[in-house]
């Protein structure tokens, strides 16, 4: 045998056959060979999650310049805070063909969409849109919650899971957690479609819809969200609701038996302990804070 | 025009297509896999920086070396300790305690032994095995002949098969 140095290998390759390699190196070294390669093959490595490391990469590093630069176009339209979104948020800006916008959890976010239209993001929350096609179709994919303030032009609509919102030019909130979708209006008009139903809030009304069924308006006294003042207030709406509202606003896990409990009241975003005790004591809860404020058990 | 590496859909689909072979090829290097995702992490954002110098074609081999540079300049070398989760029972059906005593024995024996082997041989072996790699791919990869890698995968198995013998 010529290539006596790779004469395994071939063998693994199917190169040569095992009869080969008997009459080559005898019974054991095929026994044991196969030994080998038998157990290796039925091995693994834990599989990576690309898309979670995609992520971990977008948030970890810069774009190259040649990125930046690509937005020429952009500002050329008069829309030089899109620099800053760069800026805020640390992504790289890869545009194509939607751009994407992150809030952490633990910090809200403010982005200027253009000529005046703005958006604050609450924690946690993503809206994705086209920059390129922005004038002509203003359209919004969000998923978290978000407050918007829309300047007049074209129809300005925000997608969410359970529903979209349409408008022409006001100041309003959407709530879209879970399988919940939650507006209020500020300023103007919106109009709410989910589930084929259809409802047009004015001023100082709210319309929540639940699992696909809408509710009837409700008048609001507020003329912003809460959570812009830093609080999460709610009104009979899911403890398991409650909870992922507050693992995102602390960036904390809550540990947690299921529950079909409800919940309606409040809580600020400043000290932890006080959120917890304000949603725990009128529900007769008890918990518990790890060391590292990291992690919460309710009993 | 062909694909730049600087457009965000075809950087992610090299992210998806190398992320996980370039963690496992550090991690057959340094038995460590959180060190092996950050090489790999490090590689793709100088890929990314060097994007519009890069072929999309020449991003694999891109990659592979410069992980490779920087696991070879900033990597404290140790003795590598290497674990595979095990895929499922081999075909034999009347497993008696015995017989998984010995099997499992074996997997650490072997595990051992993979991990004394020369990182140049256990590399080409591991991504044979686990990754399922032909030698023409590991060529590639590693830019050698793919007679260098029959090479060392002889060799690789040359040393294992002695370790089958004396169990």
């Amino acid at each position: 045998m010529e290539n006596k140095d790779v004469l395994y290998a071939r063998w693994l390759s199917g190169e040569i056959s095992d009869d080969e390699l008997r009459s080559l190196e005898g019974e054991d070294a095929l026994t044991e060979l196969k030994r080998v390669t038998q157990a290796a093959d039925s091995w693994s490595m834990p599989k990576y999650d690309t898309s979670a490391g995609f992520d971990k990469f977008k948030q970890k590093h810069q774009a190259p310049a040649a990125k930046v630069r690509k937005l020429n176009w952009f500002a050329v339209g008069g829309i030089a805070a899109s620099l800053l979104v760069v800026a805020f948020f640390g992504i790289p800006y890869l545009t194509n063909p939607n751009e994407v916008l992150f809030a952490e959890n633990g910090q809200n976010q403010t982005v200027e969409l253009s000529k005046g239209s703005e958006v604050w993001l609450n924690d946690g929350s993503t809206v994705e849109y086209n920059a390129r096609n922005w004038e002509n179709q203003r359209t919004i994919e969000l998923s978290g919650e978000a407050l918007f303030e829309v300047t007049k032009g074209s129809p300005f609509i925000v997608n969410t899971q359970n529903g979209s919102i349409r408008v022409l030019g006001t100041q309003f909130n959407v709530r879209a957690w879970g399988k919940n979708l939650y507006v209020e209006c500020y300023e103007g008009r919106v109009e709410v479609t989910a589930n084929k139903q259809e409802i047009v809030l004015m001023a100082n009304e709210s319309v929540n819809v639940v699992l696909g069924k809408m509710s009837e308006k409700k008048p609001i006294s507020n003329t912003a969200p809460f959570w812009q003042s830093s609080t999460s207030r709610f009104y009979d709406e899911r403890l398991e609701d409650v909870f992922e509202e507050l693992e995102r606003q602390f960036d904390v896990r809550v540990n947690r038996k299921a529950s079909d409990r409800r919940f309606s009241g409040s809580f600020g975003h400043q000290d932890l302990d006080n959120a917890l005790r304000s949603i725990c004591k009128p529900l007769g809860l008890k918990f518990t804070i790890s060391e590292d404020k990291k992690v919460i058990e309710i009993e | 025009m062909p694909q730049s590496v600087c457009e965000e859909e075809v950087f992610r689909s090299v992210f998806s297509t190398h992320a996980e072979p370039l963690i496992n090829f550090m991690y057959y290097r340094t038995g460590d896999y959180a060190a092996s995702e950050d090489l790999m992490q490090d590689a793709f954002a100088k890929l990314w920086k060097e994007c519009a110098k890069v072929a999309l074609e020449k991003s694999k081999s891109f990659l592979f070396t410069v992980a490779n540079n920087s696991f070879l300049n900033n990597v404290k070398h140790q003795k590598v300790v290497l674990k595979f989760e095990q895929l499922g029972h081999s075909q034999i059906s009347n497993e008696t305690p015995q017989f998984l005593l010995e099997e499992a024995e074996f997997k650490l024996q072997l595990e051992t032994a993979i991990a004394s082997l020369p990182e140049g041989q256990r590399v080409v072996f591991l991504m044979s095995r686990i990754d399922k790699m032909t030698y023409k791919e590991i060529a590639e990869n590693l830019e050698l002949s793919v007679k260098a890698i029959e090479k060392r995968m002889h060799k690789a198995l040359t040393t294992l098969r002695k370790t089958a013998e004396k169990l």
